[in-house]
Protein backbone atom coordinates (compact mmCIF):
# COMPACT_ATOMS: atom_id res chain seq x y z
CA UNK A 1 0.00 0.00 0.00
CA UNK A 2 2.89 2.26 1.11
CA UNK A 3 6.66 2.29 0.02
CA UNK A 4 9.64 4.15 0.51
CA UNK A 5 12.69 3.86 -1.62
CA UNK A 6 15.98 5.19 -0.47
CA UNK A 7 13.95 8.56 0.41
CA UNK A 8 16.08 11.96 1.64
CA UNK A 9 14.51 14.50 2.84
CA UNK A 10 15.47 17.97 4.53
CA UNK A 11 14.91 21.45 5.37
CA UNK A 12 17.51 23.44 2.74
CA UNK A 13 20.96 22.08 3.99
CA UNK A 14 19.67 20.69 7.19
CA UNK A 15 19.02 16.47 6.02
CA UNK A 16 15.99 14.92 8.30
CA UNK A 17 15.61 12.01 6.94
CA UNK A 18 18.17 9.94 4.84
CA UNK A 19 17.50 6.33 3.01
CA UNK A 20 14.37 5.90 4.19
CA UNK A 21 13.29 2.42 3.05
CA UNK A 22 10.50 0.26 3.80
CA UNK A 23 6.83 -0.71 2.98
CA UNK A 24 3.82 -1.02 4.68
CA UNK A 25 1.14 -3.81 3.27
CA UNK A 26 -2.63 -3.26 3.14
CA UNK A 27 -4.03 -3.92 6.73
CA UNK A 28 -0.98 -3.31 8.66
CA UNK A 29 -0.66 -1.51 12.24
CA UNK A 30 2.59 0.50 12.16
CA UNK A 31 4.24 2.58 15.14
CA UNK A 32 6.49 4.72 13.71
CA UNK A 33 9.00 5.46 17.04
CA UNK A 34 11.40 7.45 18.13
CA UNK A 35 13.34 10.44 19.85
CA UNK A 36 11.69 14.36 19.38
CA UNK A 37 12.48 15.80 16.28
CA UNK A 38 13.85 12.23 14.64
CA UNK A 39 11.21 12.79 11.40
CA UNK A 40 8.74 10.61 12.83
CA UNK A 41 5.59 13.56 11.57
CA UNK A 42 7.86 14.51 8.50
CA UNK A 43 7.39 10.65 7.63
CA UNK A 44 3.58 10.95 7.47
CA UNK A 45 3.74 14.60 5.87
CA UNK A 46 5.66 12.91 3.25
CA UNK A 47 3.31 10.33 2.69
CA UNK A 48 0.74 12.92 2.64
CA UNK A 49 2.16 14.74 0.19
CA UNK A 50 2.13 18.13 2.27
CA UNK A 51 6.35 17.69 2.05
CA UNK A 52 8.27 16.88 -0.67
CA UNK A 53 11.35 14.35 -0.57
CA UNK A 54 14.56 15.70 -2.57
CA UNK A 55 15.82 11.95 -3.39
CA UNK A 56 14.18 8.36 -3.83
CA UNK A 57 10.44 7.29 -4.39
CA UNK A 58 7.39 7.36 -2.46
CA UNK A 59 4.51 4.42 -3.53
CA UNK A 60 1.40 5.04 -2.08
CA UNK A 61 -1.32 2.50 -3.66
CA UNK A 62 0.92 1.94 -6.60
CA UNK A 63 1.44 5.66 -7.39
CA UNK A 64 4.86 7.30 -6.96
CA UNK A 65 3.67 10.70 -5.31
CA UNK A 66 6.55 12.80 -6.92
CA UNK A 67 4.88 11.94 -10.46
CA UNK A 68 1.13 13.14 -9.35
CA UNK A 69 0.14 16.94 -10.62
CA UNK A 70 -2.09 18.85 -7.86
CA UNK A 71 -5.21 17.29 -9.26
CA UNK A 72 -4.06 13.78 -9.03
CA UNK A 73 -2.27 14.19 -5.59
CA UNK A 74 -6.07 15.50 -4.27
CA UNK A 75 -7.28 12.67 -5.87
CA UNK A 76 -4.63 10.14 -3.86
CA UNK A 77 -5.23 12.14 -0.60
CA UNK A 78 -9.70 11.18 -0.33
CA UNK A 79 -7.83 7.82 0.44
CA UNK A 80 -6.34 9.11 3.56
CA UNK A 81 -7.16 10.27 7.20
CA UNK A 82 -4.76 12.04 8.84
CA UNK A 83 -4.88 12.88 12.62
CA UNK A 84 -2.93 15.76 13.22
CA UNK A 85 -0.58 16.13 16.38
CA UNK A 86 -2.54 19.60 17.83
CA UNK A 87 -5.69 18.08 16.05
CA UNK A 88 -6.29 20.99 13.75
CA UNK A 89 -10.55 20.90 14.58
CA UNK A 90 -11.85 23.96 12.29
CA UNK A 91 -12.32 26.83 15.09
CA UNK A 92 -15.06 28.10 14.05
CA UNK A 93 -16.92 25.21 13.39
CA UNK A 94 -18.91 22.54 16.37
CA UNK A 95 -17.64 19.63 16.57
CA UNK A 96 -20.42 18.02 14.70
CA UNK A 97 -20.17 20.13 11.84
CA UNK A 98 -16.12 19.62 11.75
CA UNK A 99 -16.79 15.82 11.26
CA UNK A 100 -19.26 16.41 8.81
CA UNK A 101 -17.19 18.36 6.66
CA UNK A 102 -15.47 16.02 4.70
CA UNK A 103 -18.54 14.25 4.42
CA UNK A 104 -20.41 17.46 2.91
CA UNK A 105 -17.23 17.95 0.81
CA UNK A 106 -17.15 14.99 -1.26
CA UNK A 107 -20.56 13.69 -0.48
CA UNK A 108 -23.62 14.20 -1.65
CA UNK A 109 -25.49 12.10 0.84
CA UNK A 110 -28.83 13.79 2.46
CA UNK A 111 -28.85 15.54 6.10
CA UNK A 112 -30.39 12.96 7.88
CA UNK A 113 -27.38 10.38 6.72
CA UNK A 114 -24.96 12.87 7.59
CA UNK A 115 -25.85 13.14 10.96
CA UNK A 116 -26.11 9.73 11.49
CA UNK A 117 -22.61 8.60 10.10
CA UNK A 118 -21.52 11.96 12.21
CA UNK A 119 -22.90 10.80 15.16
CA UNK A 120 -21.62 6.80 14.92
CA UNK A 121 -18.01 8.59 14.50
CA UNK A 122 -18.60 10.43 17.15
CA UNK A 123 -19.31 7.43 19.20
CA UNK A 124 -16.81 5.53 18.29
CA UNK A 125 -14.47 8.11 20.41
CA UNK A 126 -16.96 8.15 22.74
CA UNK A 127 -17.49 12.06 22.00
CA UNK A 128 -21.61 11.54 20.70
CA UNK A 129 -22.75 13.57 23.74
CA UNK A 130 -21.03 16.83 22.63
CA UNK A 131 -21.49 17.16 19.10
CA UNK A 132 -23.24 20.48 19.29
CA UNK A 133 -20.01 22.06 21.09
CA UNK A 134 -17.73 24.22 19.69
CA UNK A 135 -13.87 22.78 19.77
CA UNK A 136 -12.79 25.60 22.08
CA UNK A 137 -14.79 24.08 24.90
CA UNK A 138 -12.93 20.24 24.46
CA UNK A 139 -10.29 19.65 26.23
CA UNK A 140 -7.12 18.63 24.47
CA UNK A 141 -7.58 14.71 24.47
CA UNK A 142 -11.46 15.19 23.47
CA UNK A 143 -10.01 17.53 20.84
CA UNK A 144 -7.69 14.72 19.70
CA UNK A 145 -10.77 12.15 19.46
CA UNK A 146 -13.13 14.64 17.43
CA UNK A 147 -9.65 14.79 15.10
CA UNK A 148 -9.66 11.37 15.21
CA UNK A 149 -13.90 10.90 14.56
CA UNK A 150 -12.97 13.52 11.04
CA UNK A 151 -10.19 11.74 10.10
CA UNK A 152 -12.14 8.06 9.61
CA UNK A 153 -15.15 10.16 8.62
CA UNK A 154 -14.78 8.97 4.79
CA UNK A 155 -13.77 5.55 6.23
CA UNK A 156 -10.49 6.11 4.68
CA UNK A 157 -8.34 3.33 3.67
CA UNK A 158 -5.06 4.50 5.24
CA UNK A 159 -5.00 6.07 8.21
CA UNK A 160 -2.43 8.54 9.81
CA UNK A 161 -2.23 9.53 13.49
CA UNK A 162 0.38 12.01 14.50
CA UNK A 163 0.62 11.29 18.49
CA UNK A 164 -2.98 10.01 18.54
CA UNK A 165 -2.48 9.38 22.63
CA UNK A 166 -0.98 12.01 23.69
CA UNK A 167 -2.70 14.03 26.44
CA UNK A 168 -5.59 11.37 26.68
CA UNK A 169 -6.55 9.73 30.26
CA UNK A 170 -6.12 6.14 30.78
CA UNK A 171 -9.27 4.92 29.60
CA UNK A 172 -9.33 7.56 26.42
CA UNK A 173 -6.05 5.96 25.65
CA UNK A 174 -6.92 2.49 25.82
CA UNK A 175 -10.57 3.29 24.42
CA UNK A 176 -8.36 4.86 21.27
CA UNK A 177 -5.80 2.34 20.71
CA UNK A 178 -8.56 -0.32 20.53
CA UNK A 179 -10.57 1.80 18.25
CA UNK A 180 -7.73 1.62 16.08
CA UNK A 181 -6.49 -1.89 15.90
CA UNK A 182 -10.35 -2.60 15.43
CA UNK A 183 -11.07 -0.46 12.48
CA UNK A 184 -7.38 -1.47 11.09
CA UNK A 185 -8.38 -5.24 11.78
CA UNK A 186 -12.19 -4.49 10.33
CA UNK A 187 -11.66 -2.65 7.56
CA UNK A 188 -8.37 -3.71 6.51
CA UNK A 189 -7.11 -0.23 6.62
CA UNK A 190 -3.63 0.81 6.55
CA UNK A 191 -2.30 2.53 10.11
CA UNK A 192 0.28 4.09 10.61
CA UNK A 193 0.91 5.52 14.03
CA UNK A 194 3.51 8.32 15.35
CA UNK A 195 3.53 8.00 19.36
CA UNK A 196 5.87 8.09 22.10
CA UNK A 197 3.71 5.83 23.86
CA UNK A 198 5.96 2.58 23.92
CA UNK A 199 3.49 -0.12 26.35
CA UNK A 200 0.23 0.78 23.76
CA UNK A 201 1.68 0.66 20.31
CA UNK A 202 3.37 -2.26 21.80
CA UNK A 203 0.02 -4.02 22.12
CA UNK A 204 -1.53 -3.02 19.09
CA UNK A 205 0.93 -2.49 16.53
CA UNK A 206 2.17 -5.35 13.73
CA UNK A 207 5.38 -3.75 13.12
CA UNK A 208 7.03 -0.94 14.68
CA UNK A 209 9.83 1.31 13.53
CA UNK A 210 12.21 2.93 15.24
CA UNK A 211 13.58 6.34 14.10
CA UNK A 212 16.69 8.07 15.14
CA UNK A 213 19.53 10.37 13.46
CA UNK A 214 17.41 10.46 10.27
CA UNK A 215 17.77 6.79 9.59
CA UNK A 216 15.52 3.65 10.26
CA UNK A 217 17.02 2.31 13.30
CA UNK A 218 15.11 -0.76 13.84
CA UNK A 219 12.06 -2.66 12.47
CA UNK A 220 10.49 -5.10 13.52
CA UNK A 221 7.59 -7.01 15.08
CA UNK A 222 6.84 -5.59 19.22
CA UNK A 223 7.76 -9.37 19.82
CA UNK A 224 11.44 -8.36 18.18
CA UNK A 225 11.77 -5.12 19.55
CA UNK A 226 11.15 -6.42 23.07
CA UNK A 227 13.66 -8.98 23.07
CA UNK A 228 15.96 -6.71 20.59
CA UNK A 229 20.23 -6.47 22.16
CA UNK A 230 20.12 -3.18 19.81
CA UNK A 231 21.20 -0.71 22.28
CA UNK A 232 19.30 2.27 20.16
CA UNK A 233 16.56 0.27 20.50
CA UNK A 234 17.16 -0.86 23.94
CA UNK A 235 17.75 2.59 25.09
CA UNK A 236 14.10 3.78 23.77
CA UNK A 237 12.02 1.06 25.01
CA UNK A 238 13.41 1.06 28.34
CA UNK A 239 13.73 4.64 28.42
CA UNK A 240 17.28 5.16 29.66
CA UNK A 241 19.63 8.39 29.45
CA UNK A 242 21.90 6.22 28.99
CA UNK A 243 22.49 4.90 25.51
CA UNK A 244 22.98 6.09 21.79
CA UNK A 245 20.26 8.63 21.88
CA UNK A 246 21.65 11.32 23.59
CA UNK A 247 18.94 13.47 25.96
CA UNK A 248 20.90 17.18 24.92
CA UNK A 249 20.83 18.75 22.06
CA UNK A 250 23.44 18.21 19.26
CA UNK A 251 25.67 21.96 20.02
CA UNK A 252 28.74 23.22 22.11
CA UNK A 253 28.93 21.82 25.84
CA UNK A 254 27.12 23.78 28.41
CA UNK A 255 30.74 24.21 29.61
CA UNK A 256 32.27 26.41 27.02
CA UNK A 257 28.93 28.21 26.94
CA UNK A 258 29.48 29.04 30.47
CA UNK A 259 32.97 30.18 29.66
CA UNK A 260 32.09 32.35 26.80
CA UNK A 261 29.46 34.12 29.55
CA UNK A 262 32.01 35.08 31.87
CA UNK A 263 34.55 35.82 28.88
CA UNK A 264 32.19 38.30 27.63
CA UNK A 265 31.00 39.47 30.87
CA UNK B 1 38.48 45.73 3.86
CA UNK B 2 37.99 43.65 0.45
CA UNK B 3 36.44 41.03 2.95
CA UNK B 4 33.78 43.80 4.60
CA UNK B 5 32.58 44.67 1.00
CA UNK B 6 32.29 41.05 -0.67
CA UNK B 7 30.37 40.50 3.05
CA UNK B 8 28.21 43.43 2.16
CA UNK B 9 27.59 42.65 -1.62
CA UNK B 10 26.96 38.96 -0.56
CA UNK B 11 24.30 39.96 1.60
CA UNK B 12 22.72 43.11 -0.34
CA UNK B 13 22.26 40.21 -2.85
CA UNK B 14 21.00 37.46 -0.65
CA UNK B 15 18.46 40.35 -0.13
CA UNK B 16 17.62 41.14 -3.39
CA UNK B 17 16.98 37.62 -4.20
CA UNK B 18 15.03 37.07 -1.29
CA UNK B 19 13.24 40.07 -2.19
CA UNK B 20 12.30 39.10 -5.86
CA UNK B 21 11.58 35.94 -4.92
CA UNK B 22 8.69 37.02 -2.59
CA UNK B 23 7.67 39.08 -5.32
CA UNK B 24 7.63 35.93 -7.74
CA UNK B 25 5.62 33.70 -4.77
CA UNK B 26 3.13 37.00 -4.54
CA UNK B 27 2.45 37.12 -8.09
CA UNK B 28 1.82 33.37 -8.74
CA UNK B 29 -0.92 33.94 -5.92
CA UNK B 30 -2.32 36.36 -7.35
CA UNK B 31 -2.71 34.68 -10.57
CA UNK B 32 -3.71 31.34 -8.96
CA UNK B 33 -6.56 33.41 -6.85
CA UNK B 34 -7.73 35.22 -9.48
CA UNK B 35 -8.10 32.10 -11.90
CA UNK B 36 -10.08 30.13 -9.13
CA UNK B 37 -12.52 33.08 -8.44
CA UNK B 38 -14.89 31.15 -10.56
CA UNK B 39 -15.36 28.22 -7.96
CA UNK B 40 -16.69 30.84 -5.42
CA UNK B 41 -19.77 31.06 -7.79
CA UNK B 42 -20.43 27.72 -7.47
CA UNK B 43 -20.86 27.56 -3.76
CA UNK B 44 -22.87 30.35 -3.20
CA UNK B 45 -23.45 29.68 0.51
CA UNK B 46 -19.72 29.76 1.02
CA UNK B 47 -19.90 33.38 -0.80
CA UNK B 48 -23.00 34.63 1.29
CA UNK B 49 -21.00 33.78 4.28
CA UNK B 50 -17.96 35.62 3.26
CA UNK B 51 -20.42 38.77 2.07
CA UNK B 52 -21.74 38.78 5.76
CA UNK B 53 -18.73 38.88 6.88
CA UNK B 54 -16.20 41.08 5.00
CA UNK B 55 -19.08 43.12 3.32
CA UNK B 56 -22.18 43.82 6.37
CA UNK B 57 -19.58 43.55 9.09
CA UNK B 58 -17.98 46.71 7.52
CA UNK B 59 -21.13 48.56 6.78
CA UNK B 60 -21.34 50.59 10.29
CA UNK B 61 -17.21 52.10 9.90
CA UNK B 62 -18.26 52.71 6.33
CA UNK B 63 -21.44 54.70 6.91
CA UNK B 64 -20.37 56.55 9.58
CA UNK B 65 -17.05 57.97 8.31
CA UNK B 66 -19.16 58.30 4.92
CA UNK B 67 -20.99 60.85 6.72
CA UNK B 68 -18.33 62.82 8.40
CA UNK B 69 -16.40 62.97 5.71
CA UNK B 70 -19.89 64.35 3.90
CA UNK B 71 -20.33 66.68 6.33
CA UNK B 72 -16.52 68.32 6.14
CA UNK B 73 -17.27 67.79 2.08
CA UNK B 74 -20.17 70.26 2.84
CA UNK B 75 -18.55 72.82 5.44
CA UNK B 76 -15.40 72.98 3.35
CA UNK B 77 -16.66 73.50 -0.36
CA UNK B 78 -19.21 76.26 1.30
CA UNK B 79 -16.32 78.48 2.58
CA UNK B 80 -14.17 78.07 -1.21
CA UNK B 81 -16.96 78.03 -3.18
CA UNK B 82 -18.92 81.05 -1.25
CA UNK B 83 -15.24 83.58 -1.97
CA UNK B 84 -16.72 83.11 -5.79
CA UNK B 85 -20.28 83.35 -5.07
CA UNK B 86 -21.13 80.11 -6.64
CA UNK B 87 -21.80 77.83 -3.34
CA UNK B 88 -25.12 76.75 -5.84
CA UNK B 89 -22.45 74.39 -6.98
CA UNK B 90 -21.99 72.56 -3.88
CA UNK B 91 -23.82 69.92 -4.23
CA UNK B 92 -21.99 68.88 -7.48
CA UNK B 93 -18.31 69.48 -6.01
CA UNK B 94 -19.57 67.23 -2.80
CA UNK B 95 -21.35 64.06 -5.73
CA UNK B 96 -17.55 64.98 -7.96
CA UNK B 97 -15.48 64.51 -4.80
CA UNK B 98 -17.16 61.67 -3.55
CA UNK B 99 -18.46 59.43 -6.39
CA UNK B 100 -14.78 60.02 -8.31
CA UNK B 101 -11.94 59.56 -5.47
CA UNK B 102 -13.00 59.94 -1.84
CA UNK B 103 -15.90 56.82 -2.01
CA UNK B 104 -13.74 54.58 -3.95
CA UNK B 105 -10.42 55.53 -1.75
CA UNK B 106 -11.53 55.83 1.67
CA UNK B 107 -14.02 52.73 1.71
CA UNK B 108 -10.95 50.70 0.28
CA UNK B 109 -8.26 52.09 3.04
CA UNK B 110 -11.86 51.14 5.67
CA UNK B 111 -12.09 47.85 4.02
CA UNK B 112 -8.10 47.11 4.46
CA UNK B 113 -8.26 48.37 8.24
CA UNK B 114 -11.45 46.40 9.07
CA UNK B 115 -12.01 43.42 6.47
CA UNK B 116 -8.48 42.95 5.16
CA UNK B 117 -7.14 42.60 8.58
CA UNK B 118 -9.80 39.57 9.47
CA UNK B 119 -8.99 37.91 6.65
CA UNK B 120 -5.05 37.70 7.06
CA UNK B 121 -5.62 36.77 11.11
CA UNK B 122 -7.98 34.57 9.76
CA UNK B 123 -5.85 33.05 6.87
CA UNK B 124 -2.53 33.14 9.16
CA UNK B 125 -4.09 31.36 12.19
CA UNK B 126 -5.73 28.64 10.05
CA UNK B 127 -2.43 27.55 8.19
CA UNK B 128 -0.37 28.13 12.50
CA UNK B 129 -3.39 25.75 13.37
CA UNK B 130 -2.71 23.21 11.08
CA UNK B 131 -6.25 23.41 9.37
CA UNK B 132 -5.14 24.84 6.18
CA UNK B 133 -2.82 21.00 6.05
CA UNK B 134 -5.98 18.93 7.19
CA UNK B 135 -8.04 20.83 4.41
CA UNK B 136 -5.37 19.68 1.90
CA UNK B 137 -5.39 16.14 3.54
CA UNK B 138 -9.23 15.86 3.48
CA UNK B 139 -8.17 15.86 -0.45
CA UNK B 140 -9.73 19.37 -0.94
CA UNK B 141 -7.89 22.47 -2.37
CA UNK B 142 -8.01 25.35 0.64
CA UNK B 143 -7.38 28.07 -2.50
CA UNK B 144 -10.90 27.16 -3.59
CA UNK B 145 -12.60 26.11 -0.59
CA UNK B 146 -11.36 28.72 1.91
CA UNK B 147 -9.57 31.83 -0.39
CA UNK B 148 -11.77 31.86 -3.62
CA UNK B 149 -15.28 32.76 -1.81
CA UNK B 150 -13.08 35.21 0.35
CA UNK B 151 -11.71 37.04 -2.23
CA UNK B 152 -15.14 36.93 -4.41
CA UNK B 153 -16.90 38.24 -1.54
CA UNK B 154 -13.89 41.12 -1.53
CA UNK B 155 -14.34 41.95 -5.15
CA UNK B 156 -18.64 42.48 -4.74
CA UNK B 157 -18.80 43.89 -1.03
CA UNK B 158 -15.97 46.53 -2.12
CA UNK B 159 -17.95 48.49 -4.81
CA UNK B 160 -21.34 48.56 -2.75
CA UNK B 161 -19.47 50.08 0.12
CA UNK B 162 -17.71 52.00 -2.11
CA UNK B 163 -21.24 53.36 -3.41
CA UNK B 164 -22.64 53.29 0.13
CA UNK B 165 -19.81 55.55 1.07
CA UNK B 166 -20.52 58.20 -1.63
CA UNK B 167 -24.51 58.00 -0.57
CA UNK B 168 -24.11 58.63 2.80
CA UNK B 169 -21.25 61.39 1.94
CA UNK B 170 -23.68 63.29 -0.60
CA UNK B 171 -26.52 63.23 2.45
CA UNK B 172 -24.12 64.50 5.29
CA UNK B 173 -22.80 67.37 2.52
CA UNK B 174 -26.84 68.70 1.88
CA UNK B 175 -27.19 68.22 5.30
CA UNK B 176 -24.59 70.81 6.17
CA UNK B 177 -25.23 72.57 3.00
CA UNK B 178 -28.49 72.93 2.70
CA UNK B 179 -29.96 71.97 6.26
CA UNK B 180 -27.41 73.99 8.57
CA UNK B 181 -25.96 76.86 6.04
CA UNK B 182 -29.34 77.48 3.90
CA UNK B 183 -28.12 76.71 0.45
CA UNK B 184 -30.82 76.57 -2.62
CA UNK B 185 -31.95 72.80 -2.04
CA UNK B 186 -33.05 72.81 -5.92
CA UNK B 187 -29.55 74.08 -6.50
CA UNK B 188 -27.55 71.56 -4.98
CA UNK B 189 -29.62 68.91 -6.43
CA UNK B 190 -29.70 70.47 -10.17
CA UNK B 191 -25.75 70.76 -10.31
CA UNK B 192 -25.43 67.46 -9.28
CA UNK B 193 -27.80 66.00 -11.62
CA UNK B 194 -26.22 68.43 -14.87
CA UNK B 195 -22.95 68.11 -13.82
CA UNK B 196 -22.47 64.34 -13.02
CA UNK B 197 -21.88 62.12 -15.77
CA UNK B 198 -23.25 58.75 -15.07
CA UNK B 199 -20.63 56.54 -17.32
CA UNK B 200 -17.30 58.78 -16.98
CA UNK B 201 -17.78 59.84 -13.49
CA UNK B 202 -19.60 57.22 -11.58
CA UNK B 203 -18.27 54.40 -13.72
CA UNK B 204 -14.94 55.33 -13.09
CA UNK B 205 -15.64 55.09 -9.37
CA UNK B 206 -17.33 52.23 -9.41
CA UNK B 207 -14.15 50.66 -12.14
CA UNK B 208 -12.00 52.09 -9.17
CA UNK B 209 -13.37 50.54 -6.38
CA UNK B 210 -13.51 47.20 -8.51
CA UNK B 211 -9.75 47.15 -8.65
CA UNK B 212 -9.46 47.97 -5.09
CA UNK B 213 -11.40 45.45 -3.74
CA UNK B 214 -9.03 43.02 -6.06
CA UNK B 215 -5.70 44.87 -4.34
CA UNK B 216 -7.49 44.75 -0.84
CA UNK B 217 -8.62 41.14 -1.02
CA UNK B 218 -5.85 39.11 -2.86
CA UNK B 219 -3.52 41.36 -0.51
CA UNK B 220 -4.57 40.33 3.01
CA UNK B 221 -5.34 36.71 1.53
CA UNK B 222 -2.04 36.77 0.45
CA UNK B 223 -0.36 38.01 3.54
CA UNK B 224 -2.38 35.28 5.73
CA UNK B 225 -1.42 32.61 2.97
CA UNK B 226 2.13 33.29 3.34
CA UNK B 227 2.67 34.29 6.63
CA UNK B 228 5.25 32.51 9.18
CA UNK B 229 3.34 29.93 11.07
CA UNK B 230 3.74 31.39 14.55
CA UNK B 231 1.57 34.18 16.45
CA UNK B 232 4.16 36.91 16.19
CA UNK B 233 4.50 35.75 12.32
CA UNK B 234 0.45 36.14 11.87
CA UNK B 235 0.59 39.73 13.93
CA UNK B 236 3.53 40.70 11.33
CA UNK B 237 1.21 39.21 8.59
CA UNK B 238 -1.88 41.06 9.62
CA UNK B 239 0.20 44.84 9.80
CA UNK B 240 1.66 44.02 6.56
CA UNK B 241 -1.49 43.22 4.91
CA UNK B 242 -2.75 46.77 5.85
CA UNK B 243 0.11 48.89 5.04
CA UNK B 244 0.70 47.49 1.48
CA UNK B 245 -3.12 47.17 0.92
CA UNK B 246 -3.08 50.75 1.74
CA UNK B 247 -0.30 51.96 -0.08
CA UNK B 248 -0.98 50.00 -3.25
CA UNK B 249 -4.81 51.95 -3.63
CA UNK B 250 -3.22 55.10 -3.36
CA UNK B 251 -0.61 53.97 -6.11
CA UNK B 252 -3.81 52.61 -8.15
CA UNK B 253 -6.01 55.62 -7.29
CA UNK B 254 -3.22 57.75 -9.20
CA UNK B 255 -2.67 55.47 -12.18
CA UNK B 256 -6.33 54.94 -12.55
CA UNK B 257 -7.11 59.11 -12.32
CA UNK B 258 -4.43 59.46 -14.85
CA UNK B 259 -5.86 57.33 -17.12
CA UNK B 260 -9.52 57.72 -16.86
CA UNK B 261 -8.94 61.87 -16.24
CA UNK B 262 -5.85 62.39 -18.33
CA UNK B 263 -6.40 64.51 -21.54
Amino acid sequence: MISFEAVEFGYGSRPILQDLQFSVPKGELLAIMGGSGSGKTTILRLIGGLVRQQRGSIRVKAQALESLNSEALRALRRNMGMLFQAGALFTDLSVFENVAFPLREHTALPERMIRDLVLMKLHAVGLHAVAERMPAELSGGMARRVALARAIALDPPILMCDEPFAGLDPISLGTVANLLRRLTKALELTTLLVTHDVEESMAIADRIIVVGQGRIMAIGSPQAMRESKDPFVRQFIDGTEQGPIAFHAHGPSLDSLLELGHRDG
Amino acid sequence: MGKSIVCGLRTLGASTIGFLSYLGMLAIFYAKLSLLLWYAFTRPRLLIAQLHFVGNRSLAITLVSGLFVGFVLGLQGYYTLNRYGSEEALGLLVALSLVRELGPVVAALLFAGRAGTSLTAEVGLMKAGEQLDAILMMGIDPLRRILAPRFAASLIAMPLLAALFSAVGIGGGYFVGVVLIGVDSGAFWAQMQSGVDVVHDVGSGVLKSFVFGWICGATALAMGWLARPTPEGVSQATTRAVVASSLTVLGADFLLTALLFGQ
